[in-house]
């Protein structure tokens, strides 16, 4: 891997978005994801090789140390700040062809249901793991989901809920969404969920933490 | 007692509960940045917070599973009922952040500022338990010769959330400015409600896994905070 990748997945996995940012402490002064991604591209680097390399690996570093309990939710925001600052300058070769995604995730809190800050969180995560992550924010309907999945055909679905009341409207989810792709996979999370509630509502997976949805997405195209 | 607005300066909010919210805990302590950060969010929170909170008073029957306040069963299971044993009234309260704090966090997920909608979000959730803590001050001035339980919510130790309808129809229309959805979700999300038990000889017990037998309750299976 080239110095300038390493730097970059450093950059992302503690967090520098950019140069003026102040963290990490370690790091101040120094160029960011930011300046770094841009300074990759000026090199003739490829974007699937600074996506992959920088980006993606990153991630997952951040991911499995969140998932350890090695680091914290400020952290993980920070490092996904830090990524999104480098993905501004790879957008366009995605809408070109250069750089595919590994998948798309429709993404949702459910209907009834506000809290955003899990689900959030695992969205930014998907992303910087090298998918498209379509984000259809709080109090999704059911047939928002099947609608979203019309126009993605292929994509997988997570659903998000906090309460016990609004939990079982994921079972609407699943059913809505199996209609328009009955092979359609449905990732569930929320604090009140667990792997015997994914089950009987239909789902094919609780994911626990980001990194596990992850491991998740990852295990469906492996 | 009706409706009380709280001074945010009477709240006493300590940064390490903040911490904590935000899933610190023990020896692991955010770093200066991220603790900069929190000071940061907390003052403009303090400008845009506009706690309130209220009670009302009525007698009760606590029966084994299930505590009736005149024509109303509430469902609260066993384990909250035997909490209340010894109660002859009870407290119907809310307690909230406000809507003021409510728009700030929309504001700050509009500018897509993940991280101080993060901190922002936990001191929320410190502030409105602190607003809780208030209610309880005021209500102990209410109750004078006699004792109370810690508070009890629909939603935990296995008293449904749904329940949270019976619990709003005993109190006024938009009570704190609090409007309960369809889903029994409270918005402002940064609101409390519940049950607080009224007695000679009532005991306030610890709030906490050892009380509560669910198994599968997520307080109890994460040791670490719930994303």
């Amino acid at each position: 891997m080239s110095e300038l990748l390493k730097q970059i997945a450093t950059c992302i996995e503690f967090g520098k978005v950019n140069q003026a940012s102040p963290y990490p402490p370690q790091m101040r002064g120094q160029e960011g994801a930011d300046e770094l991604t841009r300074k990759a591209l000026e090199e003739g680097i490829a974007p699937a090789q600074i996506l992959e390399e920088g980006l993606v690996s990153a991630m997952a570093v951040v991911g499995q140390k969140f998932s350890e309990n090695k680091i914290f939710v400020p952290q993980m925001l920070l490092s996904a700040k830090a990524m999104n600052a480098a993905m501004v300058h790879l957008k366009k070769f995605f809408s070109s062809g250069e750089v595919t995604k590994k998948g798309t995730v429709i993404m949702g809190t459910v209907m009834g249901d506000l809290h955003d800050i899990g689900k959030n969180l695992c969205a930014m995560m998907i992303e910087g793991s090298g998918y498209e992550v379509i984000d259809l924010g709080v109090d999704v309907k059911p047939e928002q989901f099947a609608e979203k999945l019309k126009e993605h055909p292929g994509a997988c679905i997570g659903v998000s809920a906090l309460l016990t009341t609004t939990m079982v409207n994921i079972e609407l989810v699943v059913k809505a969404v199996r209609a328009v792709d009955p092979a359609c996979k449905v990732i569930v999370g929320g604090a009140p969920l667990n792997t015997d509630f994914a089950k009987k509502v239909g789902a094919d997976f609780y994911g626990r933490d980001p990194q596990a949805d992850i491991d998740y997405l990852h295990s469906l195209s492996a | 007692m009706g409706y009380t607005s709280i001074d945010y300066n009477e709240l006493h909010l300590p940064v390490e509960e903040i911490y904590e919210a935000m899933g610190y805990s023990g020896d692991s302590m955010p770093e200066d940045v991220i603790a900069d950060a929190v000071q940061d969010v907390l003052r403009i929170a303090a400008e845009k917070v506009d706690p309130s909170c209220f009670f009302t008073i009525q007698a009760a029957d606590i029966l084994r599973e299930s505590i009736v306040l005149g024509d109303t069963e509430f469902e609260t299971g066993k384990i909250i009922a035997k909490l209340l044993q010894g109660s002859d009234q009870v407290a119907l309260f809310v307690a909230t952040a406000g809507m003021g704090f409510e728009r700030w966090t929309y504001e700050l997920k509009e500018e897509g500022d993940y991280l101080n909608m993060f901190i922002a979000d936990s001191i929320g959730t410190c502030i409105v338990e602190k607003a809780g803590d208030y209610m309880e001050r005021m209500l102990e001035l209410e109750i004078t010769g006699l004792k109370h339980t810690n508070r009890f919510s629909p939603g935990y130790c296995g008293w449904p959330v749904a329940e949270q309808r019976k619990l709003f129809a005993h109190l006024p229309e938009g009570v704190c400015g609090i409007e309960l959805k369809e889903s029994c979700l409270m918005v402002p999300i940064k609101s409390i409600s519940g049950i607080i038990g009224i007695g000679a000889d009532v005991k306030a017990k610890v709030y906490s896994c050892h009380v509560c037998d669910m198994d599968s309750c997520f307080r109890r299976r994460n040791n670490r905070i719930a994303v």
